[in-house]
């Protein structure tokens, strides 16, 4: 916990300057995508049995998604995702309220092979492929949720790989 | 060589006698059996009826968040379980017990000194799974973690990682054989000034994906009867039952040992048939040279042996090939050592059983008792003269071997003594 305080307070106000970059892109991104659907070919019982094991609010966020997709609630979902792979010790519960700038590596400990069991749930959950060299790309928190909302908004849903 | 002395200060169970050193040496004692009926797969009827399970486990599917484990264990199902196979659960904790016993924690384990060694089939029931998923999704996406929580390999992955090992680091497979040969291996590497302690396991799972194949072979009882399905050595007997489990040795040099050693291992040898892939020399040919290597290398002559703990699974063809193995190094003109299959208690653990049965071995010579061969009413006619007891009993042990015997016809062979 002290780390992310310490990560809080250093980066206070690169944070903020984030945050309100961010909320303002968000905000305009959000009007984009309103019509936008998510998961549609999932069942709430299916998504429930995706995410079997993970704590209520990371499937209640993806139910959500799934009920009115949003950018805001696309990284809400994205990020208790990643939550849950977060090494043990972590404030696996806050993730959401890190800054946006953190790295994934360096700040959250996320090492590849999590990142990797990250981009596998998503692919499962949002039946989409995503490459090496996508996750590659991906280095903070911003980058993973600008990845998400450009690549499953575009390609979500579609058949295959999935029978 | 022999400059060095290899002793055991610990060992950890989680076995179907028990999960703690006390409960399986009570249950050695007293001749109780660890075996039950179970359904394996339900609503098919299997043909095999009786496990050696690991009681307070139950692993329903392969998602970690559905297992339950025992209030004992030092896991539970919210930690990070997802590159962990079931046998790797037992593994953890039976680690745990040896370490605690040896006075050692994990901040011992990370000197380049320390090192692992362990034995298991990998994870049939995960591995199955894995590839499934991956066959559904037309081999273009699969759990990342597939691979590491599945293949043989898996324990020694996971527990190095786990504890931060930085010595030697390495799996044994020789199936029936491997944690003998992970055990003597281990000795090998203490001797040799290698490493000054190490840290030997064996585990198996005990589900339908690792007990039925071994039906295909003909080689598991389907006698129902959790009493009197494993009766090794017994011309009436008709296959193995199958168990799973954990057990953990801690191996140190005597110079580093924190706690007043269990026993010394005091040599080992290895020999194998060259005759079948699956099925023994008939006249135990390689088993007979890996006890004399054994007892060569223990400089210690076959009358000091008091106790076998023989590999005998209760097949018809290994029990006998043992047997005679036994006869050729154990000349019956001369007094016979007390021959002994735990299997008759415990049943078959696989890859788990060479080491399992060395913590048994060890046991006796700590306790000083012999176990009994539980069902052996009339001993196949290949034992004559030789000395199977049927009851367990209180008797100072100075020395005892340990059989192992796996596919391809590989043996092993260890000598224990006192301390």
């Amino acid at each position: 916990m002290d780390r992310w305080k310490r990560c809080v307070a250093k980066n206070y106000r690169l944070a903020l300057a984030t945050f309100l970059t961010n909320f303002c892109r968000t905000a305009s991104r959000q009007a984009v995508s309103m019509d936008r659907e998510l998961l549609q070919h999932l069942s709430k019982d299916e998504i429930r049995q995706e995410l079997r094991g993970f704590p209520s609010t990371a499937v209640e966020a993806v139910l959500q998604l799934q009920q009115k997709a949003s950018t805001a609630r696309l990284q809400n979902a994205v990020l208790q995702i990643l939550a849950f792979y977060l090494p043990r010790g972590a404030d696996r519960g806050n993730l959401s309220a890190t800054p946006l700038t953190s790295r994934l590596r360096e700040d959250l400990g996320v090492d590849s092979l999590t990142l990797s069991e990250a981009a596998f749930k998503m692919e499962e959950l949002f039946n989409v492929r995503i490459e090496n060299a996508e996750l590659a790309n991906i280095q903070t928190v911003a980058d993973l949720t600008a990845f998400a909302e450009a690549k499953l908004f575009r390609e979500s849903g579609k058949p295959s790989p999935r029978p | 060589m022999k400059s060095r002395a290899v002793v055991i200060t610990g060992m950890g169970f989680v076995t179907s006698l028990g999960h703690s050193t006390e409960e399986v040496t009570d249950r050695l004692k007293q001749g109780r059996h660890g075996f039950s009926r179970v359904d394996l797969r339900e609503g098919l009827n299997l043909p095999i009826k009786v496990v050696g399970p690991v009681r307070g486990y139950a692993f329903p599917s392969p998602d970690p968040s559905d297992w339950r484990l025992p209030e004992e264990s030092v896991l539970t199902p919210e930690d990070d379980l997802a590159s962990l196979p079931p046998h790797g659960i037992y593994a953890v904790d039976a680690l745990e017990q040896a370490l605690a016993q040896a006075g050692l924690t994990k901040d011992d384990l990370s000197d380049p000194v320390t090192g692992l060694y362990a034995a298991s089939g990998g994870s049939p029931f995960l591995l199955r799974h894995h590839l499934s998923r991956y066959e559904e999704r037309q081999w273009r996406r699969g759990h990342p973690m597939g691979i590491v929580r599945s293949i043989a390999g898996t324990l020694n992955f996971n527990l190095a990682a786990r504890y931060g090992i930085r010595g030697a680091n390495c799996g044994f497979v020789s199936a029936c054989a491997s944690s003998s040969h992970a055990l003597g291996h281990a000795y090998d590497e203490i001797m040799l000034s290698r490493q000054d302690r190490m840290l030997v396991m064996g585990a198996e799972e005990c589900l339908v994906e690792n007990v039925i194949p071994f039906d295909a072979m003909r080689a598991l009882t389907s006698n129902p009867d959790p009493e009197t399905a494993c009766r090794p050595f017994d011309q009436s007997r008709d296959g193995f039952v199958v168990t799973g489990g954990a057990v953990a040795l801690i191996l140190e040099s005597a110079s580093i040992a924190r706690r007043p050693p269990l026993a010394r291992l005091r040599g080992w040898g290895q020999a194998s048939d060259g005759y079948h892939v699956a099925g023994p020399h008939p006249d135990g040919a390689g088993l007979s040279m890996a006890i004399e290597r054994a007892l060569r290398s223990a400089e210690t002559e076959p009358r000091e042996i008091a106790y076998v703990n023989a590999h005998a699974t209760s097949t018809i063809a290994g029990d006998r090939a043992e047997a005679l193995a036994l006869r050729q190094v154990f000349d019956p003109r001369h007094a016979s050592p007390a021959i002994v299959s735990t299997k008759g208690l415990t049943g078959h653990g696989l890859s788990l059983s060479g080491i399992m049965e060395a913590a048994f071995t060890i046991l006796s010579l700590q306790h000083n008792f012999l176990p009994g061969n539980r069902n052996l009413i009339e001993p196949d006619s290949a034992c004559a003269d030789m000395h199977f007891p049927t009851e367990a009993k209180e008797q100072p042990v100075a020395s005892a071997i340990n059989n192992s015997s796996g596919f391809g016809g590989s043996n092993v062979c260890h000598v224990f003594t006192q301390p």
